[in-house]
């Protein structure tokens, strides 16, 4: 399986690629900088450079949040039209999936007591302009996803040192990461007919004591992925 | 009211000017210059100057956003996104409580709406979809809305769909009137009244809005109900001149070269 990690530069990218790299065939792209990472640079411009940067690629792990500096303009135009680039070329060069990575300080701003889960509504900020930029890039992957354009896991992650409630340590990321990579999609079987889902959503968390956000729908999955490979 | 314009000069800038240069005091700024007939105030800005935009924003009581790219894809997140941060800075920064924003009705309802719906109403959850024009429209919308989350800003946007001049229905994406056919698109609203429903947002109170982001369609009460503009009237006190009925009745189509086998 080839896969795509945008933001090669950031923190976060490079444990991401560093750990894929021991089970899957890893090419990792960021807009600039110094190219000593044996990363692939590309502007994500409305150019061939973008389409032959998603050539035989299966999936893109996209670092949906704080994998850019920079201005307000330079993160803003980022986040919005270089994610539309990407998502437009990634769906004409038959890219059959993306993973979003965003973040759960969409909802910082919550009180800690609420039981928040996937499907209640995002708080975005407009003080911090990273965090808009997180909301925004999750908006242009769903409309990608409405479109039936390419199918979109979104997956918010804890943030915070490992005394915080809502931390996610570096191994369990990996380690969840792996999985959502390899998880289907379980489509219930009803007596109404469910189309494919192309979009969405799943937070994931470290197991810390008052764990602040509800992360059952993983754990379903997690399960899920334990009992098939058991039978195999 | 002290009023800043963004993006001014385009099609719909002069009606704005046209409807409000009496009762109000008008500073225009686009990247075009205005024609000489333009006697105001005018400013030479680009939308997504940040700084540019916050300084000629001080002093001023609202921000009226008028620009629109649609096809150039890094001009177009420029504008239609960007702009809007810049916008909403300055407010922000100027302690202005009041931006009216403009833009197409699909920013809002896409086609995953529009083509399966009736009495779409524009307190609607956002579907633009991909097309260029009406996603990054939308995405300067939420940039809007979430600014309205956590700061004293109402935003006022107003959704159009075609513009049209009441004495020639024709207009720039199509030349020929295809009578025999249905309407080809759900609203059209003429020029001048787009011009008032921007003053009449200007104009309403802000304690008349039910919350500090708030959507209207502008658009004439139609009968075929595809588009609910019912709370435009309501709120904003807007009152089209015109209908256009020769684009939803037969009895008011005239085509020129007198082909009325349809009828």
């Amino acid at each position: 399986m080839k896969i795509l990690v945008t933001s090669a530069k950031s923190n976060i990218s490079k444990k991401i690629i560093m750990d894929l790299k021991k089970n899957h065939d890893v090419i990792s792209t960021d807009v600039s900088g110094q190219n000593n990472h044996n990363f692939v640079q590309c502007q994500l411009d409305e150019l061939r450079d973008t389409d032959l940067l998603l050539k035989d690629v299966d999936i893109i792990i996209n670092i949906g949040y704080d994998g850019q500096s920079g201005s307000d303009k330079i993160l803003i135009d980022y986040y919005t039209r270089c994610i539309y680039n990407l998502l437009w070329s990634a769906s004409e060069n038959g890219v059959s999936r993306v993973i979003n990575i965003s973040t759960l300080k969409l909802f910082e701003t919550c009180y800690e007591n609420l039981a928040i889960t996937e499907n209640w509504s995002t708080h975005p900020i407009s003080s911090d302009v990273n965090i808009l930029c997180a909301y925004l890039c999750e908006m242009v992957h769903k409309e990608f996803a409405r479109d039936k354009k390419i199918k979109v896991t979104n997956i918010r992650i804890g943030f915070g040192d490992s005394n915080s409630t809502s931390f996610l340590s570096d191994g369990d990321l990996l380690k969840y990461l792996e999985l959502i990579i390899n998880y289907k999609q379980q489509i219930k079987k009803t007596p109404y007919q469910v189309p494919p889902q192309y979009w969405e959503t799943i937070h994931i968390q470290s197991k810390v004591p008052n764990q602040r956000f509800i992360t059952k729908k993983f754990d379903s999955i997690f399960d899920q992925f334990r009992k098939n490979k058991n039978k195999e | 009211m002290k009023v800043l314009i963004l993006g001014g000069n385009g099609m719909l800038g002069p009606w704005v000017v046209k409807a409000m240069k009496t009762r109000h005091e008008i500073l225009l700024t686009d990247i075009n210059s205005p024609p000489k007939s333009y006697k105001g105030e005018f400013m030479k800005l680009s939308v997504d100057d940040v700084e540019g935009v916050v300084n000629a924003a001080k002093g001023m009581d609202i921000i009226v956003n008028l620009s629109v790219l649609r096809p150039h894809r890094r001009i177009a997140f420029e504008v239609n996104t960007l702009g809007n941060y810049s916008m909403m800075i300055a407010a922000r920064e100027n302690n202005i409580s009041k931006v009216i924003n403009t833009g197409p009705h699909f920013q809002l309802v896409g086609p995953q709406y529009e083509e399966w719906d009736f009495n779409l109403n524009p307190d609607m959850p956002p579907q633009p979809g991909t097309r260029l024009y009406a996603l990054s429209k939308s995405l300067g919308q939420e940039v809007c809305r979430v600014f309205t989350e956590d700061n004293n800003i109402h935003v006022i946007t107003l959704l159009y769909y075609n513009m049209k001049h009441h004495w020639d229905l024709s207009g720039p994406e199509q030349e020929n009137i295809d009578y025999h056919l249905d309407m080809n698109v759900p609203y059209s609203t003429t020029w001048p009244d787009c011009g008032e429903a921007v003053r009449c947002a200007v104009e309403t109170p802000i304690e008349k809005l039910n919350s500090r982001c708030e959507t209207f369609f502008i658009l004439p009460e139609l009968p075929h109900k595809k588009f609910n503009s019912s709370k435009t009237f309501v709120v904003l006190g807007w009152k089209p001149m015109y209908k256009l009925e020769s684009l939803w009745t037969k009895s008011n189509r005239k085509p020129e070269n007198n082909n009325t086998e349809a009828f």
